[in-house]
């Protein structure tokens, strides 16, 4: 079930404006063109509900309100969008940040800052498939 | 005295106590019967005395005992008896009087009330008594010895019998009461032994409680300091994200056209973002290291995998093609148990250390397997390190050449970082070096035993990070 990212639609979940700029122009420097960005989990679920398709949910960890832990567990139950991808993105640095991550089932994790050359790529493996758990 | 004849004492006073006053009861009872067959007080008086002697006696050495001077109130008892049964000897005796034989009484009583022994003085006294008080009665016609005989030699022998029993009940009781002392003393021994732990159990739970405490203070320290170190990581790597990646997007041309010169302000931007990154990580490592909370993931992996991604990261940190990269690698890789993302960054450190001192020659990774250890040195052609620096390289925030230090960027904390991360996997980094000729850093590891058993890691957690763009040391 590999997507590419060109057509791949992917909703970047993320509070900080800087940080949505700089995924979405990554992404779409990367080729992807059907990016979306909100920066709230009930406006992003909201939004997505109205999509014919989403493929992977790209989301901060540390939100204010509702967290990525909380879009995963919406997501996961949601009857339309329960099998998207959701890859959390974080600026936290704990060890056990990875296992914990792992461990509540997400597809993937990527740290911040994000790698500019290696980005569009990382998600494309992830669309391809693969899962990319990155500490640091 | 001993304690022992003390407790046989007590005994012997309690039975006196009971027996003192029924036998002056008997006596006064006796005499006053006696005393009133008679018809004239003249010839009955000295019964009506012995009925008040009896009684007073009673009464008298009752209280003695009662005050704890058994001897006094056995003896004043006695005394009194002797004479009331002498007075009746005195003024009633006719051959063949039984009167004489009651004296035994008096001998048992004082030998069983005081002391074995005293019984042969009552003997003594009640026998000078009787020969007395029967030579009153005496005539040409009897002897005295012939009527004397028989209640002295039978009171001696009720003397010699009271004696025996009472030394054989007192060796009795004594033996009895020494077990019994024994049994005290043992109970008095297990009390304290009982109260000791009693304290020493509350002392421990003193001391529990104060681990506890600062157990739990201890545990509450380390998540706020672990909270403020992600809550610091987390608000720089916020920033850097931004500046590095506007820096990228904007040298890229995406948002309009860009000179030259742009472009490498912008790239500059960019790698200096990057390294401030790696300075953040130095340091919370180093933090980490301190604090002693520092967690490898040790396990079998492919070395090669981990030295060749390690080197493809160092050949971007080369700035000019003089510096050659060369491997020296064994046929068959060694085995040891290491945690790849660490190693790695140990590794690379040395690499990227090695590669900012060295301006031309040549940059060798050399990976040995020996007989319980395997090497990876990292040799380069660089400035080398003087021999009274070896250790100093080592510690914290140290660059040996201010000059040097200011054109090649970096907090000192890479070798303090690498050494602490080779030695938390059991082994050592040396370093040997001569001055203008070059400097080899060697990881020493042991080699994993078969039988040592690897942490189970789910391999798809194992994805070593690629290198920022310039990893400083």
């Amino acid at each position: 079930m590999s997507i590419p990212l060109a057509t791949a639609t992917i909703i970047l979940v993320e509070d900080d404006q800087n940080a949505q700029l700089v995924a979405l122009d990554l992404l779409r420097m990367g080729g992807a063109n059907r990016c979306y960005s909100r920066r709230s989990v009930d406006s992003a679920i909201f939004f997505a509900e109205k999509l014919p398709q989403v493929d992977l949910f790209l989301v901060d960890i540390n939100m204010p309100q509702k967290s990525g832990f909380d879009l995963l567990e919406e997501v996961r139950q949601h009857e339309k969008l329960k099998s998207a991808l959701v890859v959390a993105v974080t600026a936290g640095t704990l060890e056990h940040d990875t296992s914990t991550i792992h461990a509540f089932g997400f597809d993937g994790l990527i740290s911040k800052p994000l790698r500019a050359t290696e980005f569009a790529n990382q998600i494309q493996r992830i669309l391809d498939g693969e899962r990319i758990w990155e500490a640091r | 005295m001993t304690q022992t004849s003390a407790y046989s004492n007590e005994l012997r006073a309690d039975t006196a106590t009971i027996m003192i006053p029924l036998i002056a009861i008997v006596t006064a009872m006796a005499t006053l019967l006696w005393a009133l067959a008679f018809e004239s007080f003249a010839l009955s008086w000295h019964l009506w005395l012995g009925v008040v002697l009896a009684i007073a006696a009673g009464v008298i050495g009752r209280y003695y005992l009662k005050q704890g001077q058994q001897a006094l109130g056995t003896v004043i008892f006695t005394a009194v008896h002797l004479l009331i049964f002498f007075l009746i000897i005195l003024k009633n005796w006719s051959p063949g009087s039984m009167v004489p034989y009651l004296f035994a009484i008096l001998i048992i009583a004082s030998s069983m009330f005081t002391q074995p022994d005293y019984g042969f003085i009552t003997w003594g006294v009640s026998s000078i008594l009787t020969a007395l008080g029967i030579s009153q009665h005496i005539n040409e016609s009897m002897s005295l010895a012939q009527n004397i005989a028989g209640p002295v030699v039978v009171n001696l022998f009720v003397a010699a019998a009271a004696y025996f029993s009472a030394l054989e009940w007192q060796v009795a009781v004594e033996s009895v009461s020494q077990l019994h002392i024994k049994a005290q003393h043992r109970r008095d021994e297990l009390f304290t032994i009982q109260e000791e732990l009693h304290l020493t159990n509350a002392k421990l739970m003193n001391v529990n409680e104060a681990l506890e405490k600062a157990r739990q203070t201890a545990v509450a320290e380390r998540d706020l300091r672990t909270r403020f170190m992600n809550q610091v990581s987390h608000e720089l790597r916020t920033p850097i994200n931004t500046i590095v990646n506007f820096a990228h997007i904007l040298s890229q041309g995406e948002l309009g056209q860009v000179t030259e010169r742009q472009i490498d302000y912008l790239t500059r931007i960019e790698k200096s973002g990057w390294h401030s990154m790696s300075v953040l990580n130095d340091l919370l490592d180093l933090a980490q290291m301190n604090a002693g909370e520092f967690k490898l993931k040790r396990q079998r992996v492919d070395l090669e995998a981990v030295c060749e991604e390690a080197m493809t990261s160092v050949r971007s940190l080369l700035e000019n093609d003089d510096v050659d990269l060369i491997r020296d690698y064994p046929e068959v890789w060694p085995q040891v148990l290491v945690d790849p993302k660490r190693f790695q960054q140990a590794l690379l450190n040395l690499l990227s250390n090695a590669a900012k001192y060295t301006d031309k020659g040549f940059i060798t990774l050399r990976v040995r397997t020996h007989q319980h250890t395997a090497t990876f040195a990292v040799e380069d052609t660089g400035i080398g390190i003087p021999e009274e620096h070896y250790e100093t390289v080592f510690q914290e925030f140290r660059q040996l050449d201010e000059t040097i230090a200011r054109r090649r960027i970096g907090t000192g904390l890479g070798l303090p970082i690498s050494r602490h991360l080779i030695e938390r996997h059991g082994g050592t980094l040396t370093l040997h070096s001569t001055v203008g000729q070059g400097s080899t850093f060697t990881i020493t590891l042991p080699l994993a035993d078969n039988e040592e058993t690897e942490e189970k890691i789910s391999p798809k957690l194992v994805n070593v990070q690629t290198i920022a763009p310039e990893e400083s040391i």
